[in-house]
């Protein structure tokens, strides 16, 4: 059965010559688990808007969306609120009340549902998240993880059959996405819910895709089996960036055989295709030793005094001009040693130096003043003014000047509220605002949450421009992939202590399980290749191994 | 075992403001005796010797009133001494200690009023008077909460911005009213994405029910029932003038009549409904464990 129809759909907004949406088609049937990708700004919120009658953005369309065979403006209201459920990107602003039981009523609330009828289903729906030891929490006391799936809950438990995901996953930490993902999987196959998920965190959810489409400016280009699709697309094609490993492994090694999609695809089908003459890249040059920038030994924190250590006994160095990335699980203490560093909080023993001088020589606020500066995870909370070129004319009036030297042209967003940025462009504007206070040491707390590929690769850009400023940067974060390819050295904290720190290819090497893709992917296979680069490198070093060389050639495949 | 707290939290409201109220518009001192000691009682019963000061009321009020009264007050015929040539009556001695003990019962009752009911109960009462008022007192709740925590934010991030100079007061306040101003902007941004999600889940698509999480059991009906039963009875009571007492010129004996008796029993009952319903509940749970 079809679940939805979307027929030559154009949308315009108001006072945009240019269609955001140009004649787009869809068909979803009852049961799909279908992912949708695309570049930022591609249409890919306002399409799936336009899929939820109430959420129907102010625009001029033309061309029909139907749900089971209604269109949208025919559908009695409850109905609609009811069968199509939409989840968005932020866990905290998407609920309305102060309980998690509360929370799940609203819906029902709303539907005019009998009290009885409510109180079971809150049951259910609370039995099969495991949310009943949540029921009488106050939501803004959950974790983001937590929060998101609660959201989701709110959704389901209205009954929806078709489910609308807008990027749900963006602001979660790598386990908390794939948890969700998990439930939206056991949703599917358990009740087959019709799934559309926008999403730019493909890894885990591509090879368990029924359906994949592409975006690109207004319209979708591709539709159909990811494996299929993404097998014909132009490795330079935009979305590639944003695929799985072994995705864009199977791309930049040259495209023989079938397109692995997972990691175990492209271990049992993809690597035994190549030779293994040469098992590892030369060594890149060592960087050369500078003076110390940032060096902590045997530092202790907590924050309540009978309360656990965060910190414990860490030391650790980072030297002027690296960049150096602090990776590791929830609440190992990452973000508490940048609120260290930057003075936020104070650290109850042990020593902290910033450029040879102790932090409590720092006083009043010179530690703040041209020598470090920290940009916060919620980077809107940079921001106080209402267009870009107000926000960094506030530190300096001369900022045209002294951001000549920015590798990243910030024009076009000059006259534009910093609230209607992207989440990419936000982290770059607020990016520039901080590097007008000239800092010498640059704390960034999880500056890819949220972006898609592309603007990681912008993001990881300005940073090197910056690096070669003599700027130090200090990058905490959960997006191991960024970390290998960009990070000068990596180290591992966990439970407030810094295990290992290495460079990035000996690091995710040693690492068996908290490590990239590509190096699960070619473990065994090649040594100390960590990103799709390194690998796709050594594959076409090595080349197909002679007879599998030949079989491509006789399925037909290009090689 | 199912507390007081775990009741209907309308029948307890009943029982517990009409205890209070009652004790408020009364002058007979054997009730407001009574009604001091089972306040007294029930807030023992919930929290033992915790709170140590506020036990110090239940004396210090009535003696603090008995002392202060005839200060102020000239009234009374039986003049026990003067000071500063104004004369200290028995009477006013009487009053005096007569307000302080009601004083110290009605703080009683609402100390553990709102100890009894918290937000979610409160808000369970809301939606009688108004469901959709109930909501946007939840919401409000929860978008205070949001407020405070997104400003120390904001502080925190402007302050490892280097924003602010080295201690200056000036630029702290204007500091400060920027951080407000942004806050309202970052509100006004949040609600409408709150406001798409509440559209997006049916709110306005026709009339709501309220999901509660009480309900009313037997025990929860039998309650109110026996409230509104013996203060009724209590109130007629006392409106008809059966507990009037007239403390001047001179202390007028109490009429010891049949009503007398209905009234100051039926609020005795009154008082006594938790304390009451906790010892029932004690001796079935004690009862129910010894044969486990």
């Amino acid at each position: 059965m079809v679940s939805l129809a979307v027929e030559h759909l154009t949308v315009t907004y108001p006072e945009c010559a240019e269609p955001v949406l140009r004649d787009v088609n869809l068909t979803l049937e009852t049961g799909d688990f279908a992912v949708i990708c695309g570049p930022t700004g591609c249409g890919k919120t306002t399409l799936l808007r336009m899929m939820k009658r109430e959420l129907t953005p102010l625009c001029t369309q033309s061309g029909t969306v139907s749900f089971e065979g209604t269109p949208l403006p025919a559908l009695n209201a409850r109905t609609s609120a009811a069968q199509i459920g939409f989840v968005m990107q932020q866990p905290e602003q998407q609920i309305v009340t102060d309980k998690v039981w509360h929370e799940l009523a609203f819906g029902l609330e709303n539907l005019g549902t009998p009290q009885d009828v409510m109180r079971r289903r809150i049951a259910e729906i609370a039995s099969y998240f495991g949310m009943e030891p949540l029921l009488e929490r106050d939501p803004s006391s959950l974790s983001g993880g937590q929060k998101q799936m609660l959201n989701l809950a709110s959704v389901m438990i209205m009954q929806p059959r078709l489910l609308l995901l807008d990027e749900p996953t963006a602001q979660l930490d790598p386990i908390a996405a794939a948890d969700f993902l998990t439930t939206l999987l056991r949703l599917n196959q358990d009740f087959s819910v019709t799934i559309l998920l926008a999403e730019h965190r493909l890894e885990e959810v591509i090879p368990r895709a029924g359906r994949l489409i592409l975006m690109g400016q207004g319209t979708v280009t591709h539709s159909g089996r990811p494996a299929e699709i993404l097998a014909q697309l132009p490795p330079d094609a935009p979305v590639m960036a944003g695929m799985p490993a072994a995705v864009r492994l199977y791309h930049a090694a040259g495209g023989t055989g079938e397109c692995p999609l997972s990691v175990n695809d492209a271990r049992t089908k993809f690597m035994p295709l190549y030779a293994q003459n040469v098992r590892a890249l030369p060594e890149p040059e060592p960087r050369p030793h500078t003076a110390p920038a940032l060096r902590f030994k045997e530092v202790f924190f907590r924050y309540e005094r009978h309360g656990r250590d965060i910190l414990a006994d860490l030391s650790f160095t980072a030297e002027t001009g690296e960049l150096f990335c602090i990776v590791g699980g929830n609440g190992a203490g990452k973000s508490t040693v940048l609120s260290v560093i930057a003075g936020l909080r104070r650290a109850y023993a042990g020593k902290i130096e910033i450029f040879g001088r102790k932090i409590q020589d720092y006083k009043g606020r010179s530690l703040h003043q041209e020598c470090v500066t920290l940009l916060p995870q919620d980077v809107q909370t940079v921001f106080l003014k209402n267009t870009v070129a107000e926000e960094l004319a506030e530190i300096s009036k001369a900022y045209a000047e002294e951001l000549r030297g920015f590798p990243f042209d910030l024009e076009p967003l000059m006259q534009q509220h910093p609230y209607d940025l992207s989440g990419g462009q936000q982290q770059l504007a607020a990016l520039a605002k901080v590097m007008l206070t000239h800092p010498r040491l640059l704390l960034l707390d999880e500056p890819t949450k949220g972006l898609d590929a592309n603007a990681k690769e912008q993001l990881a850009e300005v940073l090197h421009g910056l690096q070669a400023q003599g700027v130090t940067i200090l990058l905490v974060t959960h997006d191991i992939e960024f970390a290998a390819c960009h990070a000068d050295r990596c180290g591992f904290l966990s439970r407030g202590e810094m295990i290992s720190a290495d460079i990035p290819s000996h690091f995710f090497a040693e690492n068996a399980f908290y490590t990239t893709a590509a190096s699960r992917i070619s473990r065994g296979f090649y040594d100390r290749a960590v990103t799709v680069a390194q690998t796709a490198g050594l594959c076409r070093i090595n080349g197909l191994k002679a007879a599998a060389g030949e079989e491509a050639r006789d399925a037909g495949h290009p090689l | 075992m199912r507390t007081y707290d775990a009741m209907n939290p309308l029948a307890v409201a009943v029982q517990l403001l009409l205890t209070a109220c009652i004790t408020v518009f009364c002058m007979e001192p054997v009730l407001l005796v009574l009604s001091l000691c089972a306040a007294m009682a029930f807030f023992f019963q919930r929290n033992g010797m915790g709170h140590r000061g506020f036990y110090a009321l239940a004396l210090g009020l009535p003696l603090l009133f008995m002392l202060l009264n005839p200060l102020w007050n000239q009234h009374g015929t039986s003049v026990l001494f003067f000071i500063n040539n104004r004369a200290v009556t028995k009477e006013a001695l009487y009053f005096g200690a007569v307000t302080g003990i009601r004083l110290a019962a009605v703080l009683y009752w609402f100390r553990s009023f709102s100890d009894l009911m918290t937000s979610d109960k409160l808000f369970y009462l809301l939606r009688f008077l108004s469901p959709k008022l109930a909501l946007i007192f939840s919401m409000a709740v929860r978008n205070l909460a949001l407020f405070r925590q997104q400003m120390h934010r904001i502080q925190n991030a402007q302050k490892a911005l280097g924003l602010y100079r080295e201690k200056h007061l000036i630029d702290d306040v204007r500091g400060g009213i920027r951080v407000f101003s942004v806050l309202i902007s970052w509100a006004l941004e949040n609600g409408i994405i709150t406001a798409s999600s509440m559209a997006a889940r049916g709110y306005g698509t026709g009339k709501r029910t309220s999901c509660t999480n009480y309900c009313w059991k037997r025990q929860d009906v039998t309650l109110l029932l026996l409230s509104l039963l013996f203060s009724g009875t209590a109130i007629v009571l006392i409106a008809r003038g059966y507990l009037e007492r007239q403390f001047y010129p001179v202390i007028q004996p109490p009429v010891h009549g049949a009503g007398w008796y209905t009234a100051v029993t039926a609020y005795a009952a009154l008082a006594l409904l938790p304390l009451l319903h906790e010892g029932k509940e004690a001796l079935i749970w004690y009862r129910l464990r010894s044969s486990i």
